[in-house]
């Protein structure tokens, strides 16, 4: 019985694991030996730099403490939002989750830009304090700061938190906060004491995406941060691409995978020890009404936290990208449409958005398709067994996009798999990064399935195929809607690996802002702007339909308890 | 002997939406005294127990808990405790954590901790398992952790929300048992909401039955049986013979079971109006009895041996009757026409 | 039941998206870095003389693309790579992945620019990077432009200007060695220390330099920024509303400006040889030489080529740019780096 039983579990975890080993681990392998031996000759000599320069001990020291200091912050802002979007019901609530998701989607290069024109030595609020104040010189000096990348870190990974965290909290079981309060715990020993270990699982999930985001981070450290600040991944791509040293770069990327390595395998170990199904009959989740003034207030403050942080930045890109030397204009939209058409790149700005949409739907279907495969299998296999599965499925996110990168090009060089210069390998490149996270977004559901409404299902004669199909998959179809946001978003972005990889001449929306950002002048910076405006709105509706997807699953309601996650975007059923 | 209420609920009133949950509700608990709510499910009973216990906070009237009016007052600090349907025990603590839960809460040394957990495991009976994980525990263990947890803080006014629902009718029907004698050794003033009149007759001292967010009765156990005061009342205590007829104004009721004399028959002014016959209101005789008690004639349809007596359901014109007859003598065989003579004290004319 | 279909239609129409995009017939590969730009027309002239289709691939950033090319050595992803430049030149021979062509219309390209006597590399266009500053600003605060990079340390220029980090971006590295050309490998870490005190303003990349802090740029609060002799006509060339005047001016006195070459070459491996070496002449050719300057905004290395009138009007070209040689380049990068990144950001 034992045989087909364990050949089942395997079943969904085999198309994952070809595609990891195909695309991650030989390629990786690739390049790691490639720099180590190159000829086959083992060469210590570039790496003696590593062991005795103080630099790099500093280099992860930095590293390091700044993702620590990045996530820190990020749940700290993030949390109160997801506490609000879990529970309650307010005006606009479902616009808002999809706007402050497309920080997500936006380059770096644009998100500075955004940054500063708000907050620039000649941005919104200087110009206005220098004003209002009558000042000589602006007094909020942010640029190439520690704050600076902090606060863009903060703005990529508040929805992250805010998805994944609200979802599950959104499900909790609100019996057990009146069971507290009922045992005479106030609101915030309720909090500290009940939600949170319960939030667990969702908050260590989120903490962890967002420290590797962090740890690996290349362009907001880069260009935000200034050169003085560098993150392991800065220096792999400067020891990688400038100064050709690629066993130390080798070797930078290693360590940067050990890291996280541990870090993913502890969380791992933690997460899947506390497997508690709880679950309940009541329609758990059901929004509030916001009926008291203090309601109000939190609320209010922090969706005004949200408008400021996540929002205002994004107005202020769509407000340069309608101001010219005299005042309002929409020359760069018209000249997106027109001028520059006479260059073999030029690309309409339909057929940029026709490509970014093209990559991200086929990157997020297989992104959904492999982490549905490997969550359920996480989800089925022992403790001590799955850890490890688990840390090792999460490798890609914490991987050097250039070191991954160079390794396609040693590696998937000749046929059958003579990917490097194809279109696929961008598809790949960003399932790569997408999957792990659709695998983040499902596990914590998957695993608070309780065995017997499996059971159950098997008793009344359904095989594992079905029990599968019926009962875990509408269960978690939801948690899968949140992954596939998210494997959107870094199609989307072209996020990760991707930058990296040689392609043909396909130009997204990200490479087209690039193109417009390469040369010096008016028109292509407003272009530039504009075609980011537009990527945002292509996002925002993206983020917007799969929104209503999720209405569509939940007409139906499964014939089984409410799981514990997902988002919160449900339609109201009545009072509890 | 009459002491002053310790729980006064005065026009209490609730919405959700623009719909009405609970209307005009009124009754007041004397310390020591286990209500029970009954009503079936949407009747607003679990509404009503959330509104006493805070967690609910929208409504109109007022709650008075030993004179001083609740409003305002944040759960966590009524001291009052409460069971919940699904018993709400956290997942990540062990019975042992979740028992303690609302000692620590208030702040108890470790000694005074042990002891008093010592306490409530030996009165729920649950010694051995302190250790386990909640995930571990059977139904009926749940059910005792929950209500050691919310007998532990010693609370002032306990609050059980179908605590027996999810349990088999054997369990439940010991677990009734033992609750009313736990509380009562403790002298604990509680409400019991339950959908279950067998459980609340068990329990209560007073019943209360709510449908459709109204108060329709509120009476000892017994009275409450004996005289349900209207027809949904009645239905919901499961009787089943009602019959619809006219009263007269000599207090006779006439209906197809032909003229009945009804004792305290309220102002006997002439009007259309129900009878209630209980069904165990009745007993077999002989075609001609004396002393004027009302006698009906009824085909039998149905006998069903139950062991202390049969049921037995018959036929009166259109009206279908059913009746618990004692096991002598025994009822004749279907089809066959039997006299029963009626306790006029189980003839209850039921208000409109 | 909508939902139901949704991921086979998914699934179909991805594979759609990517099976419209298969390669046609004959084709030769252009691999080069992301600024690589060309004329419509101009690539269409070529594929009707030759038959063929051109294919580009893009492989980020001028050093990203060479690594690229270098690990691909003998089984090369493209026919023909664009893009190395004279920092990289050394590099790029010595991993000897280029064969030799000395096509005939090397006569026709500037001496000076070729630096490959084995003509495995040979040079398209060239351009001066230099200081460019914010003519208005100066104008307005009455201080006079610089004209010397040792202009850039002294206190009226305190806070004024913008580099790029060497170490991440390719001008910057042409900035640093027009000013170890300038003050000399012994005197180079002094005017730069100099330049750290006088509050110079380091950014990543030229992007982050030009459009983040360059005050004639966006919003930028700096007037002086490392960029291209090649700037100003094209900040009038893309202008929002017409201009007569350039906003920028490019500064390119005596040893000023360091000039970057771009050279082109036949990876060795390609099968299409022939192909490729009518590729390579056809941009030496006069009349891809004359599309440079407004799609690329560099100057096209073929000497008989005219350049477009935006160009004459606006630009300015080095006459005694800083000479620094490739093999002194490759040599000396990494302790040049590391000396840099000492001085100016630790």
């Amino acid at each position: 019985m034992s045989r087909p039983r364990s050949l089942y579990r395997w079943l969904p975890f085999s198309l994952p694991f070809l595609f990891l080993v195909l695309f991650y681990f030989y390629p990786l392998f690739g390049i790691v030996r490639q720099s180590f031996l190159p000829d086959g000759i083992w060469d210590p000599e570039r790496l003696s730099n590593l062991l005795g320069s103080p630099v790099y001990g500093r280099i992860l020291w930095f590293t390091t403490w700044q993702a620590a200091l990045s996530t820190f912050l990020t749940l700290l802002l993030a949390l109160p939002g997801a506490y609000i979007f879990a529970r309650y019901r307010f005006f606009g609530k479902n616009l808002f989750q999809a706007l402050l998701t497309v920080p997500f989607v936006l380059p770096t290069v644009v998100t500075a830009a955004a940054f500063r024109a708000l907050l620039g030595p000649n941005g919104l609020l200087n110009s206005w304090l220098v004003s209002a104040f009558d000042l000589s010189g602006p007094v909020i000096r942010i640029d190439q700061t520690v704050t600076f990348f902090l606060l863009a870190h903060i703005f990529y990974n508040y929805a992250l938190v805010l998805r994944i965290v609200g979802g599950y909290w959104a499900g909790l079981e609100p019996d057990l906060r009146a069971a507290a309060a009922m045992l005479g715990a106030s609101p915030w020993q309720t909090f500290r004491k009940i939600t949170l270990p319960l939030l667990m699982p969702a908050v260590g999930s989120a903490a962890l995406l967002v420290f590797i985001f962090c740890f690996t981070s290349f362009g907001v450290v880069l260009i935000l941060g200034g050169p003085s600040h560098a993150t392991i991944e800065v220096e792999i791509y400067r020891q990688a691409v400038q100064l050709f040293n690629l066993p130390m770069a080798a070797a930078l990327s290693l360590i940067q995978i050990g890291v996280n390595f541990l870090l993913m395998w502890l969380h791992a170990r933690l997460s899947a020890k506390s497997r508690v199904p709880f679950y309940s009959d009541a329609d758990a989740g059901v929004p509030e009404e916001v009926n008291s003034p203090k309601k109000r207030l939190f609320i209010t403050a922090n969706l005004l936290l949200m408008g400021v942080l996540l929002l205002a930045p994004l107005l202020a890109l769509v407000v340069r990208s309608v101001i010219g030397t005299d005042g309002l204009t929409l020359s760069y939209y018209r000249a997106l449409f027109s001028a520059g058409s006479d260059s073999i790149f030029f690309v309409e700005p339909v057929a940029a958005v026709i490509n970014s949409v093209g990559f991200a739907l086929a990157a997020m279907t297989a992104a959904v398709i492999l982490g549905t495969g490997a969550a359920t299998f996480l989800a089925s296999s022992g403790h001590k067994s799955s850890s490890w599965w688990d840390a090792l499925l999460m490798l890609p996110l914490a991987t050097s996009a250039v070191t991954l990168g160079f390794g396609y090009i040693i590696t998937l060089n000749r046929p059958p798999l003579n990917l490097r210069d194809s279109l696929f390998i961008v598809v790949i490149a960003h399932t790569l990064v997408a999957f792990p996270f659709v695998v983040r977004c499902i596990l914590p559901t998957l695993r608070h399935i309780p065995q017997s409404l499996r059971e159950a299902a098997a008793l009344l004669g359904a095989s594992p195929r079905r029990i599968w199909l019926r009962i875990d998959l509408p269960i978690i179809s939801r948690a899968i809607l949140v992954g596939a946001v998210f494997a959107f978003s870094i199609s989307m972005g072209e996020f990760g690996a991707s930058a990296f990889v040689t392609r043909p001449h396909m130009p997204t929306m990200p490479v087209a802002i690039f193109r417009f950002l390469g040369q010096p002048g008016e028109m292509n910076y407003g272009q530039a702007m504009a075609m980011s405006t537009i990527l945002m709105l292509v996002t925002c509706s993206g983020f917007w339909l799969l929104g209503r997807l999720n209405m569509w699953y939940d007409v139906p309601k499964p014939p089984v308890p409410m799981p514990t996650a997902g988002p919160t975007t449900k339609p109201t059923t009545g009072k509890p | 002997m009459k002491t002053a209420p310790i729980l006064e609920i005065n026009s209490l009133s609730n919405s959700y939406q623009g719909a009405l949950l609970l209307d005009n509700i009124s009754f007041s608990l004397s310390k020591g005294e286990i209500l029970c709510l009954l009503g079936p499910s949407g009747s607003g009973k679990t509404t009503l127990l959330r509104l006493v216990a805070g967690l609910e906070k929208e409504y109109e009237g007022t709650i008075i808990f030993a004179g001083r009016d609740v409003r305002g007052i944040p759960p966590h600090q009524r001291n009052f405790g409460m069971m919940f349907q699904e018993y709400a025990l956290f997942p990540h603590r062990n019975v042992h954590q979740n028992i303690t839960f609302g000692l620590e809460m208030q702040g108890y040394s470790s000694e005074l901790l042990a002891e008093r957990l010592q306490t409530v495991l030996d009165l729920v009976g649950l010694k051995d398992l302190t250790q386990r994980r909640i995930d571990e525990l059977s139904g009926g263990e749940r059910q005792r952790v929950a209500l050691a947890r919310s007998l532990a803080p010693e609370p002032h006014l306990l609050l059980l929300d179908e605590p027996l629902g999810s349990l088999d009718r054997t369990l439940r029907d010991r677990l009734t048992a033992e609750i009313r004698a736990i509380l009562k050794k403790r002298n604990m003033t509680t409400i019991f909401v339950t959908h279950d009149q067998a459980e609340a007759f068990s329990i209560a001292d007073k019943v209360a039955v709510l449908h459709a967010g109204r108060l329709q009765q509120l009476d000892s156990p017994e009275s409450l049986y004996r005289r349900p005061l209207n027809k949904t009342v009645a239905g919901f205590l499961g009787f089943t013979n009602l019959v619809s007829g006219n009263l007269e104004a000599d207090g006779t009721f006439l209906s197809p079971l032909g003229s009945l004399q009804i004792e305290n028959a309220e102002g006997k002014i002439p009007r259309q109006a129900t009878l209630l016959l209980r069904p165990e209101g009745a007993v077999l005789c002989r075609e001609k009895v004396r002393g004027g008690f009302p006698v009906i004639a009824a085909k039998i349809m149905d006998r069903v041996f139950q062991g202390s007596t049969y049921r037995v359901t018959l036929q009166v014109g259109t009206v279908s009757l059913i009746f618990d007859l004692p096991i002598d003598p025994s009822p004749p065989p279907n089809g066959e026409i039997a006299h029963l003579l009626l306790n006029p004290a189980a003839l209850v004319l039921l208000q409109e | 039941m909508l939902q139901k279909y949704l991921l086979p239609v998914t699934v179909l129409c991805s594979l759609f998206f990517f099976t419209g995009t298969a390669p046609a017939e004959k084709t030769i590969t252009l691999m080069s870095h992301d600024s690589f730009n060309a004329s419509k027309e101009v690539i269409a002239e070529f594929e009707e003389a030759n038959d063929v289709k051109v294919r580009f691939l893009k492989s980020g950033q001028a050093g990203a693309a060479l690594v690229q090319a270098i690990l691909s050595k003998g089984n090369p992803l493209a026919d023909v790579f664009f893009g190395v430049d004279n920092t990289y030149l050394s590099r790029a021979l010595a991993a000897d992945i280029f064969l030799p062509y000395a096509s005939p219309l090397l006569n026709e390209i500037h001496q000076e620019l070729r630096l490959d006597p084995e003509n495995r590399l040979l040079p398209v266009d060239f351009g001066d990077v230099c200081l460019n500053y914010d003519k208005e600003w100066f104008s307005k605060k009455g201080l006079a432009p610089p004209n010397d990079l040792a202009d850039l340390i002294k206190p009226e220029y305190r806070g004024l200007t913008v580099v790029q980090n060497p170490a991440t971006s390719s001008p910057g590295m042409a900035f640093l060695l027009a000013t170890i050309g300038r003050f000399g490998v012994d005197g180079y870490l002094d005017f730069w220390k100099a330049l750290r005190a006088n509050n110079v303003l380091v950014t990543s990349g030229w992007k982050d330099a030009y459009f983040g802090h360059f005050s004639a740029a966006s919003k930028g609060d700096r007037p002086i920024v490392v960029s291209y002799a090649s700037s100003p006509p094209a900040a009038v060339f893309y202008a929002e509303s017409p201009l007569d005047e350039a906003p920028t001016a490019a500064v390119v006195d005596d040893d000023t400006a360091f000039r970057q070459i771009e050279f082109i070459g036949i990876l060795k491996g390609t099968e299409k040889i022939e192909l490729a070496r009518n590729l390579i002449d056809f941009m030496l050719s006069k009349r891809f030489q004359e599309d440079i300057p407004l799609q690329m905004f560099v100057f096209p290395a073929n000497s008989t080529a005219s350049l477009p009138d935006v160009f004459i009007r606006h630009s300015v070209i080095a006459e005694n740019p800083v000479k620094v040689s490739p093999e002194a380049i490759e040599a000396n990068r990494d302790k040049w780096l590391e000396e840099w990144t000492t001085a100016v950001l630790r």
